[in-house]
């Protein structure tokens, strides 16, 4: 019989443990079968830091350190200097990126690591149990912002894609959503393009993914993707930023 | 081959560090640790190894870390703000068990405190490394010389233990200049089998976790790994107090008196224990070198039928050391401390008329 | 036999080169030496100073309370160090900056035209060559052959500053020997 599709060598016989209708585990799964299809699964490393990102040393074959919270892009900076030949992943949630890890996460784009960042935004810190992120749309509710999400006082969502793509240094910024069959396609082609880009001729690759947190945005999980079309997607419009 | 050159002891102490076969740097810039800084920057690129100015010492001693998982000798060098600001991160690396060494060259005071030499961040590294209650070797050199020969050697110990290693000099040895011995250059080893080290895999390797590597073990739940492995770290630190601590005695063998110091504070107490031994005052030095494992057992052994009393001498205001010191000495004999802070040097002179008090 | 240097001027004057001068010197005629520079905090007013100590042992102390040679370059540096010789210590004063100049009671004081030597040696920034030349030949420390060999290679930087050097350094040898 033919085999027309079958689970990525590279995700582990381990089950993932995220909660319903959360998207981690699509991008996980993306990131394994794009690393088959480039023929690095055995060679490529993933940074998995604080967060719910953490769980992903689990789910993959891959070898994977992780990193006090929001310091990736320093963990990632010296382990890709010492080791320019192996291909690099930081796997990080929008509050480990955003927020307590801005500033090595800026500082490392702005030198041009040859890493790629993939960044999943589901706008709270969803291990934590749903607090405010620098993300949080306005208005939103969570369990640090019951009023909803003032903009007096806390500010405007952060879009860190297009402050990276500001930066000249960056080869490739993008961000792209896991809510719909086709946006999941797109976003494996993102995750593709950023690594060619690291194996190929080197330097610095940013994939935001729009994920959903259906149990922290207390919603059900089969309407959070017509939520992230309505609302989410309008204040994070998908798309390539730069190159 | 070994060569004698007269250097400033940051660029001594980073010199040794190449030819210990370190091959990644990154540090932030802080008085007075910037020579070393400066003279790594294009020193370890010509050694074929990567510097890198971080953006903070957060960024600093995370990718130390990094490099560290890429099997690579890895260090970093800063001053106590700088030290404060790496404290979760080394105790990350005491939880993962890395290895890797950080200077601390020590200036004075809280916060912003006073940029010269200090000897005020003792508690900070010898109590515990950040939160968690883990903890890492920690040398406390006295000259440029000792500096050199305990950094040749500190990957070699950071290895074999897999721990962070800390050298704590300070503002007057890292700018001071006397002539020192360099060693010949010697080669790192191939880390990449071990455990911590993620990324050239080996065909059938099976994937490295590494930083979740406490979780795991004989245990059934992850709490009861994490105390399972935690009560294993102990042992080796326990092994530590039975393989490692140094120290040096210094005209010991027929004192009355004795001081006790570490660092710049025991080399500036040797000036004064030739000139009161001119005047045939019986005075000697008892000097740890380790911090951690601190000489605990030869403190306790201080005779108190042979010693009249003890002076103890360091750069730091409020005391540190001296409790520590005191802690272990025989309660019948009277320990009295000299001490300098804000920057200011603990002096021959001064510590002589304190030896002199006491007879 | 041990002897300590307390060296200050403003910066410009070259006194840290003097310092690491001595010391780069002393340890070529096999003796043990010292620098340590003042740096941030301890530098008000101006003046740069560092501390050398030159012995036949091995050193513990760079620095000490009080010196056995204070070098002050400047006003600043007169008023912040001139106490800071040792009993039967020298204190040598640069006479072109400071008039009126006075020693405490046991220090003997060298007034000395730093500036006119320099230029008579052919350049006014080697001002610090001339006070080595001088330091050399007051306090013996050094043999004077390996002080001036140590001294052309590490200033010596291009061949043309050789002459102005050599010169500046002798001037300073004849005016220590004078005042010794």
């Amino acid at each position: 019989m033919e085999c027309i599709y079958t689970k990525s060598k590279a995700l582990s016989a381990v089950p993932t443990s995220f909660c319903p209708g959360c998207m981690h585990g699509t991008a996980i799964k993306l990131i394994a079968e794009v690393s088959e299809e480039l023929g690095i699964e055995n060679d490529l490393v993933v940074v998995a830091p604080i967060g719910c990102a953490v769980f992903m040393g689990a789910f993959v074959e891959f070898d994977s350190f992780g990193s006090p919270h929001g310091r990736p892009g320093a963990t990632g900076t010296g382990f890709k200097r010492s080791n320019p030949d192996v291909p690099l992943i930081l796997y990080q949630g929008d509050g480990d990126c955003a927020s307590i890890g801005l500033a090595e996460t800026m500082h490392a784009a702005n030198r041009g690591e040859n890493f790629t960042v993939v960044m999943i935004n589901n706008q709270v810190y969803g291990m934590t149990g749903g607090q405010a992120a620098p993300t949080t749309l306005p208005g939103q509710k969570t369990t640090t912002s019951p009023a909803g999400r003032a903009i007096e006082g806390t500010g405007y969502p952060i879009r860190l894609a297009e402050l990276i793509a500001e930066l000249k240094a960056p080869k490739y910024v993008t961000r792209q959503s896991l809510h719909t069959p086709k946006n999941v396609l797109a976003a494996k082609k993102a995750i593709k393009k950023a690594l060619e880009i690291q194996i190929n001729e080197g330097g610095y690759s940013f994939v935001e993914l729009m994920s959903a947190c259906p149990t922290n945005w207390k919603i059900d999980p089969k309407d959070a993707p017509k939520y992230m079309e309505d609302v989410v997607l309008k204040e994070f419009p998908v798309g390539d930023l730069k190159g | 081959m070994s060569e004698k050159v007269v250097k400033k002891g940051n660029e001594a102490i980073c010199e040794a560090a190449i030819r210990a076969g370190c091959r990644f740097f990154s540090g932030y810039p802080i008085t007075p640790q910037t020579t070393a800084t400066e003279y790594l920057s294009w020193r370890m690129p010509e050694a074929g190894g990567v510097f890198v100015q971080a953006e903070s010492e957060v960024s600093a001693i995370n990718m130390v870390a990094g490099s560290a998982m890429a099997g690579t000798r890895a260090m970093t060098a800063t001053s106590g703000p700088g030290l404060s600001l790496m404290t979760e991160t080394l105790s990350v690396m005491a939880g993962t068990r890395l290895p890797a060494v950080i200077v601390n060259i020590q200036r004075a005071g809280a916060g912003i405190g006073a940029i010269t030499g200090n000897q005020s961040d003792f508690y900070m590294v010898t109590k515990t490394l950040g939160h968690g209650g883990l903890t890492g070797l920690v040398y406390g050199p006295e000259s440029i010389q000792e500096s050199i020969d305990i950094m040749y050697e500190s990957w070699d110990l950071a290895e074999k233990y897999r721990t962070p290693v800390i050298i704590m000099t300070d503002g007057v040895m890292g700018q001071m200049m006397e002539q020192v011995e360099m060693p010949d250059y010697k080669e790192a080893p191939d880390l990449s089998d071990q455990p911590y080290v993620a990324g050239k895999r080996k065909d059938g390797r099976k994937k490295h976790l590494i930083m979740d590597s406490p979780y795991f073990g004989p245990m059934p739940t992850q709490n009861d790994n994490l105390e399972y492995n935690y009560a294993e770290y102990e042992k080796v630190y326990e092994s530590w107090e039975e393989n490692e601590v140094r120290y040096e005695e210094y005209m010991m063998e027929d004192a009355e008196y004795l001081i006790v110091a570490w660092g710049t504070s025991a080399r500036v107490a040797k000036t004064a224990i030739r000139h009161l031994r001119e005047q045939g005052i019986k005075v000697g030095l008892f000097r740890p070198i380790t911090l951690v494992p601190f000489p605990k057992k030869q403190l306790q052994a201080i005779d108190k039928n042979k010693i009249k009393g003890i002076l103890t001498v360091e750069m730091s205001v409020p005391s540190q050391f001296h409790n520590e010191v005191v802690h272990y000495i025989d309660k019948d004999i009277k320990v009295e401390k000299y001490r300098r802070g804000g920057g200011n040097m603990v002096l021959d002179e001064e510590i002589e008329e304190c030896v002199k008090k006491m007879l | 036999m041990e002897n300590t240097y307390l060296l200050a001027g403003f910066g410009g004057q070259g006194v840290q080169t003097l310092g690491q001068l001595l010391t780069y010197a002393a340890t070529d005629a096999e003796k043990y030496a010292t620098y340590l520079p003042a740096y941030g905090g301890e530098m008000r007013g101006g003046t740069s100073n560092c501390t050398v100590k030159i012995s036949d042992e091995p050193i513990g102390s760079p620095a000490a309370r009080s010196y056995n040679y204070v070098v002050v370059m400047n006003l600043p540096s007169y008023n912040a160090f001139k106490g800071k010789v040792k009993e039967g210590g020298t204190l040598f004063v640069n006479s072109d900056l400071i008039t009126d100049a006075q020693a405490d009671e046991g220090v003997k004081l060298v007034e000395v035209p730093l500036m006119e030597m320099a230029k008579e040696a052919g350049s006014p920034v080697v001002t610090n060559v001339v006070m080595f030349g001088l330091l050399c030949a007051y306090a013996g420390d050094i043999d004077l052959d390996v002080a001036k060999g140590t001294m052309l290679q590490k200033m010596a930087h291009k061949e043309k500053f050789i002459p102005v050097n050599t010169k500046a350094f002798e001037l300073g040898v004849a005016k220590g020997q004078e005042a010794k």
